[in-house]
């Protein structure tokens, strides 16, 4: 495979191999400019990790592409489409653990069948069919046994786990991630770990963003380096990812790797 | 006697209509706005009634409808453009709306109208003055709630559950807060004949309270649960408002829950 991101003009058929494109992307929270001209294209089939200090922008990036905070300026093109109604479908989203309201009344069966959306229509109720294959998607991430419980009487890990059985419910073909292994147990970031691999073979997108400094190497083709809304690097892990963009980065230098 | 039977439908109706939207403002952290909508609709009712002089129940819906959104606005653009707490808005809003609110009530008072009767009992409730054209409305808006429920239950659910997520798959958010706010306000201009301005939102968080601590687990039984908690106790407070006419329904109906739901917080802590 070519590197995408050294080429800036491209044929037009060329498009499908990037799975999102921003172009002069701003994103503000009242007066504070988050995102500052931000341009970016993203290759398909690719694990990419996005990564920065707190306040860099890593969120509100993920959130400006599925649409959950307004654009201010720029472009967004997923699947090399703007309009986000036509694509939405095909995006799976995994919002931060601790935005959830974990006392609501509702059991883990119920998390995972909002991943149906799309087979039923927002005034019909979900059927057998849908509970049985719910629980299949349950059993991917090893949390069938819990299908029945209340969402509060599960650990940091199983939440997760259970966010991910919604969102791979959801079969996207590109699968945006924030932060799921923040609070993790080392048993759950390995099975998340190794259902995003099997994913990508089976050719699917995934962005997802990231703390865990020692593992870039591991877990990411391609990474995503922000700070202060504007992008430091982007490119190959390998080709990027060094003690010099490190300290720009996070202001340290790694001392063993 | 055919009266009395009206009346413990129609109050019956409101306990109803009242649990299942308290629920959603239970859920989500909107109790204190349910109480700020229901003392500006003081101000609504009494203007429409000013307008209108007489009390018929869709023109006081329509005042009230008015009143309620305006507080809604105006707390909302304050909050958007001040640094004030969301708090102290809240009890800003409530103070200013239930002021002009008492300050029209009193103005009709004074006037020489007949039909000015049974307004009062918007202060502090009184069941017994509902008429069969209250029913009615009662009805239609029992079953408007109970609709909108049956039909918009995923999206309420999900939207209140997980915001973000419900906006990345096209749920809108925004959608779910128009039509808690719009259940909460037609419900609460039904209620406040039962209990008044002053005590309505515990019609609305009380039993709803009680429901979510018997039934933490599954969204259907909370709204059984608030449903017949509510239904129960502004029943008892109906009886007590038709053979005792001079003592005050709301108060009554708002001890007793309250009562019940410490007794039931107290049950369910010990285990």
């Amino acid at each position: 495979m070519l590197s995408f991101d050294v080429r800036d003009k491209d044929d037009k058929n060329d498009k499908v191999n990037y799975v999102v494109e921003t172009n002069n992307l701003c994103v503000s929270y009242g007066k504070n400019q988050i995102l500052k001209d931000f341009s970016c294209r993203f290759p398909v089939n690719q694990i990419i990790g996005i990564v920065g200090a707190n306040g860099s922008g890593k969120s509100t990036l993920v959130k400006a592409l599925m649409r959950i905070v307004p654009i201010e300026k720029g472009k967004i093109l997923i699947f090399g489409e703007e309009n986000i109604r036509k694509i939405r479908q095909r995006i799976a989203y995994l919002p931060q653990r601790n935005n959830v309201d974990w006392d609501f009344p509702a059991s883990v069966l119920d998390v995972v069948l909002m991943g149906f959306y799309k087979q039923v229509p927002w005034y019909k109720p979900f059927r057998k069919k849908h509970k049985a294959l719910a629980l299949s998607y349950l059993e991917k991430v090893q949390m069938v046994d819990f299908a029945n419980k209340h969402i509060s009487e599960l650990s940091g890990g199983q939440q997760q786990r259970v966010f991910l059985a919604r969102a791979f419910a959801q079969e996207p073909d590109l699968l945006i991630l924030d932060e799921p292994l923040v609070g993790v147990d080392a048993y759950t970031e390995k099975i998340i770990v190794e259902l995003l691999q099997e994913l990508k073979k089976q050719g699917k997108s995934i962005l997802m963003i990231h703390h865990h400094v020692e593992t870039f190497k591991d877990y990411f083709d391609y990474l995503l380096m922000l700070k202060d809304g504007k992008k430091v690097a982007f490119g190959k892990t390998e080709d990027i990812f060094n003690d010099e963009t490190l300290y720009q980065v996070f202001g340290f230098r790694q001392i063993t790797l | 006697m055919i009266n009395f039977w009206y009346v413990l439908i129609g109050a019956s109706l409101i306990a109803a209509t009242a649990g299942i939207v308290g629920v959603w403002l239970v859920l989500r952290r909107e109790a204190l706005r349910g109480d700020v909508v229901s003392h500006s609709v003081l101000a609504g009712i009494c203007t429409a009634f000013l307008a209108y002089r007489e009390k018929n129940g869709w023109i006081l819906l329509l005042g009230a409808s008015v009143s309620a959104w305006l507080s809604l606005w105006t707390m909302d653009f304050l909050q958007a453009h001040t640094k004030l707490k969301k708090d102290t808005i809240m009890a800003l809003i409530l103070s200013f709306f239930f002021a002009v609110g008492l300050w029209i009530l009193v103005k009709i008072q004074s006037l020489n109208n007949s039909a000015k009767s049974g307004l009062d009992s918007f202060l502090f409730g009184k069941t017994a003055s509902l008429l069969p054209q209250d029913i009615f409305v009662a009805l239609i808006v029992f079953f408007l709630v109970a609709i909108i429920n049956l039909f918009v239950k995923k999206w309420l659910f999900w939207a209140t559950f997980d915001e973000e997520y419900s906006e990345s798959i096209g749920y809108s958010v925004k959608f779910v807060r128009n039509i808690v706010t719009f259940m909460s306000i037609v419900s609460i201009v039904m209620g406040l004949q039962a209990v008044g301005v002053v005590l309505m939102s515990a019609l609305l968080i009380t039993p709803a309270t009680i429901a979510l601590v018997l039934s933490p687990k599954n969204l259907s039984n909370t709204f059984l649960w608030s449903i017949c908690v509510n239904v129960f106790v502004v029943l008892i407070g109906t009886l007590i408002s038709y053979f005792f006419p001079k003592s005050p329904t709301g108060p009554w109906i708002v001890i007793f829950c309250s009562l019940l739901a410490f007794g039931v917080f107290a049950m369910k802590k010990n285990r």
